[in-house]
């Protein structure tokens, strides 16, 4: 420990702590922009500048270390006369539109000048950057308005690996992106929205998809049918000031009620489907593998929910693509379904039919615009609004959220197990599956008792288990003794890593989870700002106690399923699976 | 072969002597960048074959050397024994030399150092005041050895002191002895580099680095190129001992890709040291290993920030981040790195052979050692040197620098690049080491030194380097990324002429907080140009912001040519000359006047600064400008065609002006036109002021005077002869009677020198001198006159006396001839026509019984700087002596008196000057304005022009006027004055002067005017600037 | 295999593929194609395992590091105040006027390319230019066409 006084009182903090850090533990807050807790410190933006007594200049307490006896002042009046400055300088650069800007009153500017008042803009001058480019289905880059903070670059370099948000050229030109002539929407691009989610201002945002849902629903000639994953409703409540980790499910589908959806179906009733499908499609495989001597299939199996993941996976390691799951997604199952088997059911034209998916995840915007997710040239999904998209719609349509009714998911398409909830967060999708097979396999409960895979909750960045099969049921016999190894991971930087694993021919696993976004879809690029590990956790938490609130947990017991595959799927992995509920996955790489 | 031990250092030095025993004479030719880019490649090939074409190839070895440091001689050679500087060579000098020098063995003088000031030739390079003023460490090998060979570094005990290292010494004793020497880094940051070691040694790590910057990115700075370059060996052994010293087995070099040639030599003698084990493992035989990799930049100057530099070295962006932690540390690849620069290396060797103690008794208390400079710029001797720290700015500038070409006076000399600041005349006397500088604002930086003189605009030099930082700013940080840039954009609209009241406190507030809050070094210096300049020339840019005045005549926005921008008056000079071209003399004089009423009186006495200012003097000699003035006045005055009297209508207001001269006459001249009733009052029988009594005829003519004022009083000036303020008419009877007063008196009374025997007769004060004889008072003068002064006072002094019949006039001068105020022309016809001038001496008394009859004069020389940039004369002492006159004619300044006001009414400065306000010419009394002398002080005829200008402006805005002037009718110019192309080099054409024999006795005026075909061809000289 | 790719191949062989090797490599192969273009900055970025963004923002870091086609032969004016108060600004106004190209452009023939780069450390000498590697100092105007002349024709004889 070390001591270290600040605006004149002297604080005990451990060595290695910033001044900001420190600061910050003894409740003194100091004005800040680029800095992200953990994630991303480099000192760039000098908002959070401070007099260290001794010092030729002021510093950045973000990535100052404190000292043993150093004298800290954060708001001294040179501080703040520098602060001021910087401010300017900031908005000097920034168009002040800010009430055609989507980030109005949910803006870091805005509420950094709420902080530093300025009474007049004295450093206009040059702009140093104009470009809007709007090639991608997902993601909208306004460089007018990026501040260069740099916070997208550490997350897409970073956190997922994909390296596309850089620095360009340098000084006063330097822009962040692609490079000059490369298009987002052309690019390595995964479409996973972290960089939505820290951008700060409005440089980065999803692609508005509200628009064309608002004219859906006011078509009359239009049967718009509204679908929720299970991460929306674990974060939408923040949109609406709850605490991280409120959920709002009956709330979330009475407001999409109010807004004149005419069916509300829940996304998690295909997430039970999908575990019956890959679940299926795992115990294929592992059988092929072990008994089959001319064998087809690989191992491990990834799954295949997070359309992010799966673009990445396309451009950096197509070689491995059989490793993945041919499901769809779940939502992409349930606007399938929504387009046949409920069409068929409520005998409407499928072509008046327009599925909007609520979505936690930017990605899922791209991934409805594959050429596989249509069939007979009608989308699977007609729209995909994100979390903050939809919370924006609810408040546009003056509904009083906080103190609606709790209403109910629609049917057929609306039942979902505890075992879909968890589809939300890093961890569940396998925890889903194997609470399945295992069953299937042995004919008994995952053992424990909780029904959860400790190993495979919370944030690390690679978690792993293994279960050993004893005592299969006959037909599962060739699994006897087997121990089936599963990892999962979140975040693109740990995908990498399994597939180089992969790639190399190291990889210890069976069966691999792997979503997009770090924590899963609870922090995916569409949801409420801000994310951080604590609101991770939270919404994680949330999501835990909606499954195990839930009468059924486990995704074969869902009787609607059950009935989906007696009257109109057959089996799972038959035909009609195979058509509706089924991709392949193209090579985007340039080798 | 390998180098294994130190007697194996030995051998090679011995063997290396010997060899060079079996030559007569080495011949070193400069091969370093500069030279090379002057072709001395050529000459060598010169040299050597006409060494074999005479059979002498035997007898002289020629050694291809680096810099020798005086870049602006080159292609330069030395030939030793007798070390023998020839220069500015080439390949037709080669046969002369090897002919002289070689086979007769007599010194080549014509290709020797000529002493620019005393045209004395200096053949021994040790003698040529460049070199005789510096110390050489660092460069001792530079200029000297052969840069490709090892043999002869080793020979000059190169190695030895990594030898002694090695074999007896530790670690810990290496980093005791740098400390101990007081070495700083040369960086410029200055911190103790043995400190620096001492850090990385106590950082544990399997791995560290010791990196050299060789990033000399600052504008102005050559000295790591020149050393890498002229003794890279030098610089590698520095890094191997650093190596041993801090436990690092590797080592980078990371420098410039603008240096192709030193990049090229770098890597030679790394691998050359790599062949002889010098590099590499197990270096004579010890544990010890290290070897060096050379890292190119790629264009960035951030990059030299080390924490920049080291990320460029990893592969990434040159992104600097903030300290701490320092790369001792945390550096390279996260390892404890020591970054030193290129001239810190070259500093170590030395220490460790000759001893911290030796080093340390060089420089002053806490800057030890020396420094390279790089001189560039407006300065004689531009080049690389070395000098002891502590020497001051002047003696670098005057002694080792020559002072600054072409008479332009100095201005600023810019320190430590886009991260300095300025030293200005007043500095001259400051000592050059890391303290002093920062505590004047200024940095050592890495050892960059540009002059700058007169010509240079401090707004537009801070713009410049604000460009280059902005340019490379690495735009991670806001303050540098967008700070610089609106800083930028303010000094730019300041330099266009757009600057706004309130620019220059936003330059300093955003200037500060940058400085407060950039993540690196450059950004927190990226002001320090501005803020310098603008401590020290805030009056430039207030000029620039206020009147759109760029005082430099750099702004190319704010003014039509540099002459005009020149001329305090604001005449449109490309423009008469271009009419002069034409043919069209009369509407030339009519332009002139449009801005000035004097044009012949000006083309005859004006100072013409604007000739100082024309672009023509850089291709050969400047336009005559003044002359052609004057050809156009004479041309109409002497036409004999009347001027249209023109009749003004008066606005009903009235204006009180006191004193005919220039300046009255001008501000009258100018209001007039506008409608003002104007009374003139003067107290002598004439109009002229000081152009009427204080001119001799020789110079101006009083027909020519009496022309001129004729022309301006037509205007409708009513002038009161005879009529004195205070006695004639109460000084507030103007006031209470006129709209508004000017007072343009001037000075009348000459200022004493203040030495004993000042009173007695025969002491005639120079300016008393010459109005007796304007005034046609009999003036008797003979025998031995003696003036004291050197303005053109004392000029036209002399050779009034030598025109009444003085037997010999003496002009003491206390100061040099080169710092004579006097028109240079002046001078050089006062001594032609006999007058004998004493430079450097000054008079101490007069002696005498009643009457004076010599004088005891001292001998000076040139003492410290004074705050005017210029050396303070001091007194040699016992150097007096006696020079026997007849007459004394003190002409040393002149002031004021104002009888008829007192301090009580208007303020007056402590020098007797009426306090004005500089933009109105108004006193501290409403409606009362003052201007020429009498607001200034002793100045020239222009600026009281000038003055009466801006005066009449002022007087009509204050009477509700707008100020504007009415100048008469827009002339056109031609459209084509001077055909595109490249101008042919031509002196300029001469006017016709009166022939000594013919001027000498008389008072006929001596120049006689241009011949029409001349005159024309003189305009035709201008190279039409203004339309480029 | 184009042989750029072929260049960078080897480039990567001589200097290794750490993250540390980009810049030699990048410097390589705008000596050898004098540019980057935006294919070999993939081709690089492939080579070396990195994201073509990250190349890309490293190589526009670096002003020698041009990602435009230059032409045969680069004529770098240097831009620093010595230069600037020597008359830098009359040599690039002959240049122009001789090549009809303007700073930052190459002649349409590609056999010249104009640029201002920072200081060449020869300001004792100034105004000074790069051609190439070749240095010129103390330009004025006519020496300036002097050696342009003699590049033009070097460049004739050689077609």
């Amino acid at each position: 420990m070390i001591n270290i006084t600040i605006n004149g009182k002297v604080f005990q903090v451990e060595e290695g702590t910033t001044i900001f850090e420190a600061a910050k533990q003894n409740n003194i807050l100091i004005p800040h922009f680029c800095y992200m807790e953990n994630v991303h410190q480099i000192g760039s933006c000098r908002i959070c500048v401070v007099e260290v007594e001794g010092g030729k200049t002021l510093m950045a307490s973000c990535v100052t270390p404190a000292t043993e006896g150093m004298i800290v002042h954060t708001n001294s009046e040179r501080v703040r006369d520098v602060r001021k400055v910087i401010f300017e300088l900031m908005l000097s650069d920034h168009p002040k539109e800010c009430l055609s800007c989507w980030r109005n009153q949910n803006c870091e500017l805005q509420e950094l000048g709420n902080l530093i008042q300025l009474n007049e803009f004295r450093y206009e001058g040059a702009k140093s950057k104009d470009v809007i480019d709007s090639s991608s289905p997902s993601i909208v880059r306004d460089s007018s308005k990026c501040i260069l903070c740099r916070r997208c670059v550490t997350v897409c370099n970073e956190i997922q690996g994909v390296g596309l948000m850089n620095p360009h050229h340098r000084g006063f030109s330097t822009f962040i992106g692609p490079s000059e002539d490369e298009l987002l929407g052309e690019s390595v691009c995964t479409n996973c929205g972290q960089c939505v989610l820290v951008c700060p201002v409005g440089a980065l945002k999803e692609k508005d998809s509200t628009v064309a849902v608002w004219e859906a629903l006011y078509d009359k000639t239009k049967t718009v049918v509204v679908q929720t994953a299970p991460a929306v409703r674990a974060a939408l409540g923040e949109v609406f000031l709850y605490e991280p980790g409120t959920l709002v499910t009956g709330k979330m589908a009475a407001a999409l009620h109010q807004l004149g959806f005419n069916y509300v179906f829940d996304t998690n009733f295909a997430a039970d489907l999908t575990i019956m499908e890959e679940g299926s499609e795992f115990l294929e495989r592992v059988k092929d593998v072990l008994t089959n001597k001319d064998k087809k299939s690989v191992l491990p199996m990834i799954t295949s929910c997070s359309p992010g993941w799966i673009k990445f996976m396309e451009h950096r390691y197509a070689g491995q693509l059989p490793h993945l799951s041919s499901c769809k997604s779940p939502h992409m199952m349930l606007g399938a379904l929504t387009k046949s088997y409920f069409a068929e059911k409520m005998n409407i034209d499928p072509a008046k039919l327009f599925v909007v998916s609520v979505m936690p995840c930017t990605a899922k915007k791209f991934e409805i615009t594959r050429p596989e997710m249509f069939k007979d040239g009608l989308a699977d999904v007609d729209a995909v609004i994100t979390t903050r998209e939809l919370g924006r719609m609810i408040k546009d349509a003056g509904i009083d959220f906080r103190n609606l009714p709790e209403g109910e998911f629609d049917s057929p398409l609306g039942l979902s197990t505890g075992a879909a909830d968890i589809f939300g967060t890093t961890g569940g999708v396998m925890e889903a599956a194997l609470r399945t097979v295992y069953e299937l396999v042995t004919g008994r409960e995952l053992p424990g008792g909780t029904l959860h895979i400790q190993p495979l909750a919370g944030l690390n960045r690679i978690k792993t288990a293994s279960i050993k099969i004893g005592n299969p049921l006959p037909e599962y016999s060739f699994l006897d003794g087997v121990t089936v190894k599963v990892a999962v991971t979140s975040g693109l930087r740990g995908a990498a890593e399994l597939l180089d694993q992969i790639k190399n021919g190291t990889s210890p696993y069976h069966f691999i989870e792997i979503m997009g976004c770090p924590g899963g879809c609870i922090s995916g690029g569409g949801q409420p700002r801000p994310v951080n590990d604590a609101i991770r956790t939270q919404r994680m938490k949330a999501i835990y106690r909606e499954d195990e609130g839930k009468p059924v947990r486990k995704s074969h017991e869902n009787s609607d399923v059950m009935l989906l595959y007696r009257d109109f799927l057959g089996m799972p992995l038959g035909h009609k699976s195979h058509e509706l509920l089924h991709t392949i996955y193209t090579s985007r790489s340039k080798n | 072969m390998k180098i294994n031990s130190f007697n194996d250092l030995e051998a090679i030095k011995d063997d290396f002597r010997n060899k060079e025993k079996e030559f007569q004479f080495t011949a070193h030719i400069c091969y370093a960048a500069g030279c090379l880019s002057s072709d001395c490649k050529e000459f060598k090939e010169a040299f050597v074959n006409a060494l074999e074409h005479a059979n002498l190839s035997s007898k002289v070895k020629v050694k291809l050397t680096g810099c020798m440091g005086s870049c602006s001689l080159g292609p330069t050679l030395i030939i030793n024994p007798g070390n023998t500087l020839y220069c500015n060579l080439n390949p037709s000098s080669a046969s002369y030399i090897v002919d002289h020098h070689i086979r007769k063995g007599k010194i080549a003088e014509k290709y020797c150092y000529k002493d620019p000031s005393s045209g004395e030739v200096i053949p021994n390079m040790s003698h040529i005041p460049f070199f005789r003023n510096q110390h050489k460490i660092v460069l001792k090998n530079c200029g000297v050895i052969d840069y490709g060979s090892v043999e002869e570094y080793i020979s000059r005990n190169g190695y030895f002191a990594l030898s002694k290292v090695l074999t007896s010494m530790s670690p810990l004793k290496v980093i005791d002895e740098i400390k101990k020497s007081g070495l700083r880094g040369r960086g410029g940051g200055g911190f103790p580099a043995g400190l620096k070691w001492e850090f990385a040694r106590k950082s544990q790590s399997d791995q560290k680095y010791i990196i050299c910057n060789a990033d000399e990115g600052d504008p102005g700075a050559f000295m790591d190129r020149s050393l890498l370059e002229g003794d890279a060996h030098l610089v590698i052994e520095g890094m191997l001992i650093g190596g041993f010293a801090i436990g690092a087995s590797k080592g980078i070099v990371y420098i410039r890709a603008e240096y192709p040639i030193a990049v090229e030599r770098l890597t030679m003698a790394i691998h050359t040291a790599r062949d002889l084990g010098l590099l590499g493992p197990n270096i004579l035989k010890s544990d010890f290993s290290f070897d060096i990799e050379v890292r190119i930049g790629a264009g960035a100057f951030v990059c030299g920030e080390e924490t920049a530099l080291m990320d460029s070295v990893e592969g990434k962006r040159g992104e600097p981040r903030q300290k701490p932690p320092f790369p001792v540390q945390n550096g390279l690849f996260g390892k404890p790195t020591v970054i030193n620069n290129v001239e810190t290396f070259g500093n170590i060797a030395p220490i460790i052979l000759r001893g911290s103690e030796w080093f340390a008794s060089i420089g002053t208390e806490k800057s030890k050692g020396t420094k390279v400079f790089a001189l560039a710029g407006d300065i004689v001797n531009k080049g690389l040197i070395e000098v002891s720290m502590g020497v001051t700015l002047g003696e670098i500038i005057y002694e080792v620098g020559g002072g600054i070409p072409r008479g332009k006076s100095f201005k600023v000399a810019q320190t430590g690049g886009p991260s300095g600041g300025c030293l200005t005349p007043g500095h001259l006397n400051t000592q050059i080491d890391y303290d002093s500088l920062i505590e004047h604002g200024a940095i050592m930086g890495s050892g960059g030194l540009i002059c700058a003189d007169e010509d240079t605009c401090m707004v537009d030099m801070a713009r410049f380097f604000m460009e280059f930082v902005q340019d490379e700013s690495c735009g991670k940080c806001i303050p540098c990324r967008i700070g610089t840039k609106r800083m930028l954009e303010i000094l730019e609209r300041i330099t266009r002429g757009a600057g706004k009241e309130g620019d220059v406190e936003l330059l300093i507030e955003l200037g500060n907080s940058i400085k407060e809050s950039a993540i690196c070094g450059l950004g927190q210096t990226a002001p320090n140009p501005v803020l310098s300049t603008i401590k020290f020339f805030r009056h430039e840019y207030d000029e620039h912001i206020r009147h759109k005045y760029c005082r430099a005549g750099v702004c190319s926005d704010l003014f039509i040519s540099p002459c005009q921008n020149a001329c305090p008056a604001g005449v449109n000079v490309p423009g008469y000359i271009s009419l002069i071209a034409a043919g069209r003399v009369r509407d030339a004089y009519n332009l002139i006047r449009q801005e000035n009423p004097f044009p012949s009186i000006c083309g005859r006495v004006c100072t013409h600064p604007c000739e100082s200012k024309c672009r023509r003097a850089q291709l050969d000699e400047p336009i005559a400008i003044a002359d052609l003035k004057r050809y156009a006045a004479d041309y109409v005055l002497n036409s004999g065609e009347p001027f249209t009297s023109l009749i003004f209508q008066k606005n009903g207001k009235s204006v009180a002006i006191i004193g005919a001269g220039p300046s009255g006459l001008t501000c009258g001249y100018y209001l007039a036109r506008q409608g003002y009733t104007v009374d003139i009052y003067e107290e002598k029988s004439v109009a002229g002021g000081i152009l009427a009594y204080g001119i001799p005829e020789y110079r101006l003519p009083k027909e020519a005077l009496r022309k001129e004022i004729d022309s301006i009083t037509q205007s409708g000036i009513n002038v009161i002869y005879n009529s004195k303020i205070g006695s004639d008419i109460a000084f507030n009877e103007l006031r209470s009677k006129y709209n508004a007063v000017y007072i343009a008196t001037g000075t009348q009374l000459s200022r004493k020198i203040g030495i004993e025997g000042e009173e007695k007769n025969g002491v005639y004060h120079g300016l008393d001198f010459l109005r007796d004889i304007n005034l046609k008072k009999d003036v008797e003068v003979k025998g031995v006159v003696t003036v004291i002064g050197g303005g053109s006072t004392a000029i036209d002094a002399a050779r009034s006396a030598l025109r009444l019949g003085a037997g010999k006039v003496h002009i003491l001068y206390r100061r040099t001839k080169e710092e004579m105020p006097a028109d240079k022309r002046e001078i050089e016809d006062a001594l032609e026509e006999g007058v004998i001038l004493h430079e450097l001496v000054a008079p101490v008394r007069f002696i005498g019984n009643g009457a004076v009859t010599a004088i005891e004069c001292v001998r000076m020389k040139p003492g410290r700087f004074g705050r005017d940039g210029r050396r303070v004369p001091v007194i040699i002492p016992e150097s007096n002596f006696i020079i026997d006159i007849d007459l004394a004619i003190p002409a040393v300044s002149q002031y004021s008196d104002f009888p008829f006001i007192t301090k009580a009414d208007v303020g007056i400065t402590d020098w007797g000057t009426f306090i004005v306000n500089p933009d109105t010419q108004m006193t501290t009394q409403a409606g009362i304005f003052a201007g020429g002398d009498v607001a200034r002080g002793s100045d020239v005829v222009i600026t009281a022009i000038a003055d009466g200008k801006n005066a009449a402006k002022s007087i009509d805005k204050f009477l509700g006027g707008k100020g504007k002037l009415n100048i008469g009718e827009p002339i056109e110019l031609p459209s084509k004055a001077v055909e595109e192309g490249i101008a042919v080099e031509h002196e300029r054409l001469q006017m016709r002067y009166l022939d000594l024999e013919l001027r000498k006795n008389n008072f006929d005026e001596v120049p006689q005017g241009f011949h029409k075909l001349n005159a024309i061809a003189e305009a035709m000289r201008c190279l039409q600037c203004s339309r480029r | 295999m184009y042989p750029v790719s072929e260049l960078i191949k080897n480039l990567a062989d001589q200097h290794g593929r750490a993250r540390h090797n980009l810049l030699p490599i990048l410097q390589g192969v705008v000596e050898q194609e004098r540019f980057l273009s935006e294919y070999s900055m993939i081709e690089i970025a492939r080579e070396l395992d990195l994201p073509a963004s990250e190349v890309y923002g490293t190589a526009t870091f670096y002003s020698f590091l041009e990602y435009k086609k230059m032409g045969k032969y680069v004529i770098r004016i240097c831009k620093t105040i010595t230069c600037s108060m020597k008359g830098k600004n009359q040599i690039i106004k002959t240049i122009e006027d001789m090549l009809k190209i303007n700073v930052g452009e190459t002649s349409p023939d590609g056999n010249f390319s104009l640029l201002q780069t920072n200081c060449l450390g020869f300001c004792h000498k100034a105004p000074a230019m790069l051609i190439n590697y070749d240095v010129y100092t103390d330009l004025t105007p006519e020496r300036v066409r002097e050696i342009l002349t003699g590049y033009i024709n070097k460049k004739e004889r050689e077609d």
